[in-house]
């Protein structure tokens, strides 16, 4: 990736850092290489975390995580996906340390006999595995996808609506709201009173 | 929660599918995972939020952000630069700076120097750990310097040069994309031992992982060493 067409890639900005660890040109490079994504990063951990404190710790531990671990990248890769991988990792890790929250748009005829949100009963399932076999069958590729980041990476209704840019008025949340309904005939209905 | 199996490395997914990969293209149609994992790369180039952070917070983390990375990047090693230290394990330890200095016409003097920075000492970890610290504000310590990994039968030695005033070291082993693979290891002495029947969840014999070295004294964090390749047994 570019960032103009008389700047270096980000490709070969890494082979400047590598070819001479520790030298004036690789630590520019390493600059550069960084400032490309340094707000990139702060603004992703912002839209999840919603806190701009918490924000700019998440983001400095990944960059500088990033950095000291650049021996990890595999250049087969872009470091973009490698970084964001990075990013995306420890925004996660600090969401599930947080108490989970009921969505308070939630229909309580959504809801399990038990009063539990389908979408909580799936993202306490312990193996990947067994969450995306829960959901591939039963429900739309949409409907999957929104699940997926609502139950499992928690993130924020609206975050959902903007980065699988559904257009519909009800956009995610309406979204989930379908993909509720079918979770729980799987998991039993409260009517039936289980 | 644990990975899945069958879906490509997070770290390479995206170009992969870009490049068009038909085994890639043909597993993401079925995998939701996959399909939310490109999505989020994709706003995250796109830089875009909302809530939207404010533009004196934008400047105020792009600051702090370049602060941080130039500390990083000027103060400690370079990435990748496992100290080529030609020392190994099997060698003879070197004679340190500070045995020389401890020869009995100093010790005296040096009794009345250990007061005084034993008191210092106490002074500097019973102040409040301030947030500025987590935010690298305060002066690193030395860096912690790597040794080359020694493999055995069915164990690998990880090794590093002790650090003043270190009474344990954390060492936390890492997948290549940096996601910590279990609990930080805790040690007293500045080496560990990593057997082929205690492997991390997940981790296969010949893998290839990275590991990092936090030294501490007490429950502060000293220094940090970069992150080093080794083969797991």
């Amino acid at each position: 990736m570019s960032t103009g067409s008389e700047s270096r890639t980000d490709t070969e900005l890494l082979r400047e850092i590598r070819r001479e660890p520790g030298s004036p040109g690789a630590l520019a490079a390493g600059s550069e290489l960084f400032g490309r994504y340094r707000l990139k990063t702060y603004q992703w951990c912002f839209r999840v975390v919603r806190d701009h404190d918490t924000a700019l710790d998440l983001a400095q531990d990944a960059l500088l995580s990033a950095w000291r671990g650049l021996a990890g990248f595999d250049e087969r890769s872009q470091f973009s996906s490698w970084l964001f991988a990075i990013v995306r990792n420890r925004c996660l890790t600090a969401v599930r340390k947080r108490v989970n929250v009921r969505d308070e748009s939630v229909d309580p005829d959504d809801l399990l006999a038990d009063g539990r949100d389908p979408l909580d009963v799936l993202a306490d399932r312990q193996e990947e595995g067994a969450v995306l076999e829960a959901i591939r069958d039963d429900l739309e590729p949409l409907e999957q996808e929104a699940l997926w980041l609502r139950a499992v990476e928690r993130m924020p209704v609206d975050e959902i609506t903007r980065v699988l840019r559904i257009r519909s008025a009800s956009g995610a949340r309406g979204v989930l709201q379908s993909a509720r309904r079918k979770l729980k005939a799987r998991f039993g209905s409260r009517r039936e009173g289980m | 929660m644990t990975r899945s199996q069958g879906c490509p490395a997070e770290s390479a997914l995206p170009a992969r599918f870009d490049a068009g990969e038909p085994e890639v293209l043909a597993h993401v149609q079925g995998c939701p995972r996959c399909r939310a994992l490109i999505a989020q790369h994709r706003a995250f180039l796109e830089n875009e939020a909302n809530p939207a952070p404010t533009p004196a917070q934008l400047a105020a983390a792009d600051a702090a952000l370049a602060a941080a990375l130039e500390r990083e990047m000027s103060g400690g090693r370079a990435p990748q630069q496992v100290t080529a230290s030609p020392r190994s394990l099997a060698d003879p330890p070197r004679a340190s700076w500070w045995q020389a200095l401890f020869a009995p016409a100093l010790r005296p003097a040096w009794g009345f120097a250990a007061v005084l920075v034993v008191a210092g000492g106490l002074y500097a970890t019973l102040r409040p750990v301030e947030r500025a610290e987590v935010r690298g504000d305060a002066t690193q310590a030395e860096v912690v310097t790597t040794l080359a990994p020694v493999a055995g039968d069915g164990v690998v030695t990880l090794a590093w040069e002790p650090v003043a005033g270190a009474d344990g070291y954390d060492v936390v082993l890492l997948a290549t994309d940096l996601s910590e693979l279990g609990a930080p290891l805790h040690v007293r002495e500045p080496r560990l031992e990593l057997r082929r029947d205690a492997l991390p969840a997940g981790v296969t014999s010949g893998a290839k992982l990275l590991w990092q070295v936090t030294a501490r004294i007490g429950e502060r964090e000293l220094s940090h060493s970069v992150a080093a390749e080794c083969v797991a047994p």
